[in-house]
């Protein structure tokens, strides 16, 4: 958690990396709704930029444009201005086709509500993106029953979603985020559905992934278990950034419940 | 800000991308249907609107033809029996007398014809019955017409003059009695004044009124086809819209997954071709048994299927097929547009 390696990346007092090696960069994106005569802004204007390897956890009240900066960063949503960098590509520039192999080979999504295809088995969920990768079914196969081990689902390769517990489902939603071995994670609201001890197994779990794989991962929650993991936490408000805090400045003191 | 560089050996220039995998034709068909047998219970909703909507459509164009032809046997039926009555009434009882029924080469109205063949024989006279014999062929052998108490004159436009055939056969008949179909009579000419001529059938006017009747009665059938055109066409389209919108947030999480459009777009129209075509078929089926089944609660069964006309029925199906899978495409194809092009933030927003 405490690198002192990776802090003298950061150079400006934000935090911010001044180094264009920064897995996702935004420019002064804004997002604005027009609501008849009124025009809302989710977001008023966020620069901000996340180093290789880093989990950042984006935090914030509902309705400080945590979200909507999360769909931003990730290629979900477009801005009504300014500019989002992935691997130093604006991706404003891309067509749909590169959008779509950004979003097969470069990042992996994980959502609240976990978002499997009902219609298939959780094999089946965690192959498909590995089919829009180009793999053949036997190299997708067996990729896919070493990273559902890895999770810890081993048993449950031939399970449909609706024979899986929330905490499992996330798993698999977890280990198909990972099926192509992408540099950026997204998450949203990962543990927004799930109980207090599976929520932190989960936690743990894109933690592992993290300092394993050294991908990136970005995180939109409320969830204050993911303060321990980050190496960073964004606090939004308002739709702008309120405050960015490094994970050793950040005091925290756990309790536990008398059982 | 530090300055824009493009960066070490894994440059990520969108020119440097790669492709993104696009399943074949075949392995998304496959999906497809694997996708509609998984979801069964929703697929089962989507083809029972399309199987109804088809299903009234062709029992409206299956019953009206059944309607055609059975009032077309009810017409030839009327005909015979006044047919009947004109013999009967001309030369009396039809046991032991004998009637001859000439045919000119091309033979009009067969069905009417074979019928009133079949009434006479069973009318009483049996055996007596000769013909339907060929108009060239009596030159050479008149004695058919020997003792023949009627003649029965098949054709449309009789001769208005009458050959020295047609004396010489005259001549050998025992009472002669000239028996037109069709509304030309023969002319008389001198020498055939001991030679009665009638019709056979009622007047035009009255005929053309029966049908007049029959037509009105089809124009009122053709209204309900086409108000089932509408409701089929409106049942699926329905079917299909509902099957696509709610597969939105599916749909959005196959374009974070890396999904191109057009794959999104082939496997939903492909989806919904399967659906439309199998609803078609099922509906098809349906419609002619209820059809079928309506109509042999008054008529009988063995009526109505004899009625029925292979070819129109062949043909009416074929429409319904077409009918039931561009409907199905075309529905699905606008919100299938929609959600390929969608951002995923917006697709996945949706609430099933």
């Amino acid at each position: 958690m405490n690198n002192p390696q990776r802090l003298g990346e950061f150079a400006d007092g934000l935090g911010n990396s001044t180094e264009m090696d920064d897995a996702v960069r935004t420019a002064g994106v804004v997002k604005e709704y027009v609501m008849g005569p009124v025009t809302v802004a989710a977001l008023a204007g966020v620069d901000v930029a996340i180093g290789r390897g880093e989990y950042l956890s984006i935090m914030g009240p509902s309705g400080s444009g945590k979200t909507t900066l999360f769909n931003m960063m990730g290629g979900l949503d477009k801005p009504t201005r300014g500019k989002v960098f992935v691997d130093a590509v604006d991706i404003a520039e891309l067509n749909p086709v590169e959008l779509a192999w950004l979003r097969c080979r470069k990042i992996g999504y994980i959502f609240q509500t976990f978002n499997l295809i009902g219609t298939m088995t959780a094999l089946e969920n965690v192959m498909l993106p590995m089919s829009f990768a180009g793999m053949t079914s036997e190299e997708a196969l067996d990729r896919g029953v070493e990273i559902l081990a890895r999770v810890g689902l081993g048993e449950r390769c031939k399970h449909k979603p609706t024979q899986l517990s929330g905490g499992q489902q996330q798993r698999v939603a977890i280990a198909r985020a990972f099926a192509n071995e992408p540099a950026i994670i997204l998450a949203d609201e990962p543990t927004g559905n799930l109980d207090l001890k599976t929520g932190q197994e989960i936690i743990s779990l894109l933690k592992e992934m993290n300092r394993e794989s050294g991908v990136t991962v970005i995180s939109a929650t409320h969830d204050h278990k993911m303060l321990d993991v980050s190496d960073r936490i964004v606090w939004m408000a308002d739709g702008r950034i309120d405050h960015i805090e490094r994970r050793e400045d950040v005091d925290i003191q756990v309790g536990s419940i008398e059982q | 800000m530090a300055e824009i560089r493009s960066t070490s050996e894994n440059s990520r220039h969108p020119a440097a991308f790669g492709k993104v995998h696009a399943p074949t034709l075949g392995e998304s068909l496959r999906m497809t249907v694997t996708d509609v047998r998984n979801r069964l219970g929703r697929s089962v909703v989507t083809l029972g609107g399309i199987v109804l909507g088809i299903a009234f459509l062709m029992s409206t164009l299956v019953s009206s033809d059944i309607r055609a032809s059975l009032a077309e046997v009810s017409l030839r039926h009327l005909k015979v029996k006044n047919m009947v009555a004109v013999v009967r009434a001309e030369i009396g009882k039809l046991e032991s007398k004998r009637v001859v029924i000439l045919v000119p080469q091309v033979v009009r109205d067969e069905l009417l014809l074979d019928d009133f063949a079949t009434e006479l024989r069973a009318g009483g006279l049996g055996e007596g019955l000769v013909g339907p014999v060929p108009m060239d062929q009596l030159g050479g052998q008149p004695r058919h017409v020997d003792d023949a108490s009627a003649l029965v004159v098949w054709m449309a436009d009789p001769p208005a003059v009458l050959s020295a055939d047609w004396k010489l056969l005259l001549a050998r008949m025992r009472q002669p009695v000239v028996l037109v179909y069709g509304d030309g009579l023969l002319f008389d000419s001198p020498g055939l004044a001991e030679v009665r001529v009638r019709r056979l059938l009622p007047p035009l006017d009255q005929q053309a009124a029966h049908q007049a009747e029959i037509d009105a009665r089809q124009r009122r059938g053709w209204w309900l086809v086409g108000v089932s055109l509408v409701v089929a066409t409106m049942g699926i389209a329905n079917a299909l819209l509902m099957n696509v919108t709610e597969r939105y947030r599916e749909i959005g999480t196959m374009k974070c997954l890396g999904a191109l459009n057009s794959f999104i777009m082939r496997l939903i129209l492909l989806e919904s071709s399967f659906l439309g075509l199998l609803g078609a078929i099922l509906g098809i089926v349906l419609g002619v048994l209820f059809a079928v089944g309506a109509y042999s609660g008054t008529y009988g069964r063995q009526v109505v299927l004899e009625a029925m006309d292979g070819g129109s029925v062949a043909w009416a199906a074929g429409a319904c097929m077409v009918l039931g899978w561009m409907v199905a495409v075309l529905a699905a194809i606008y919100p299938a547009h929609v959600a390929a092009h969608m951002v995923p933030a917006d697709a996945l927003r949706t609430e099933v």
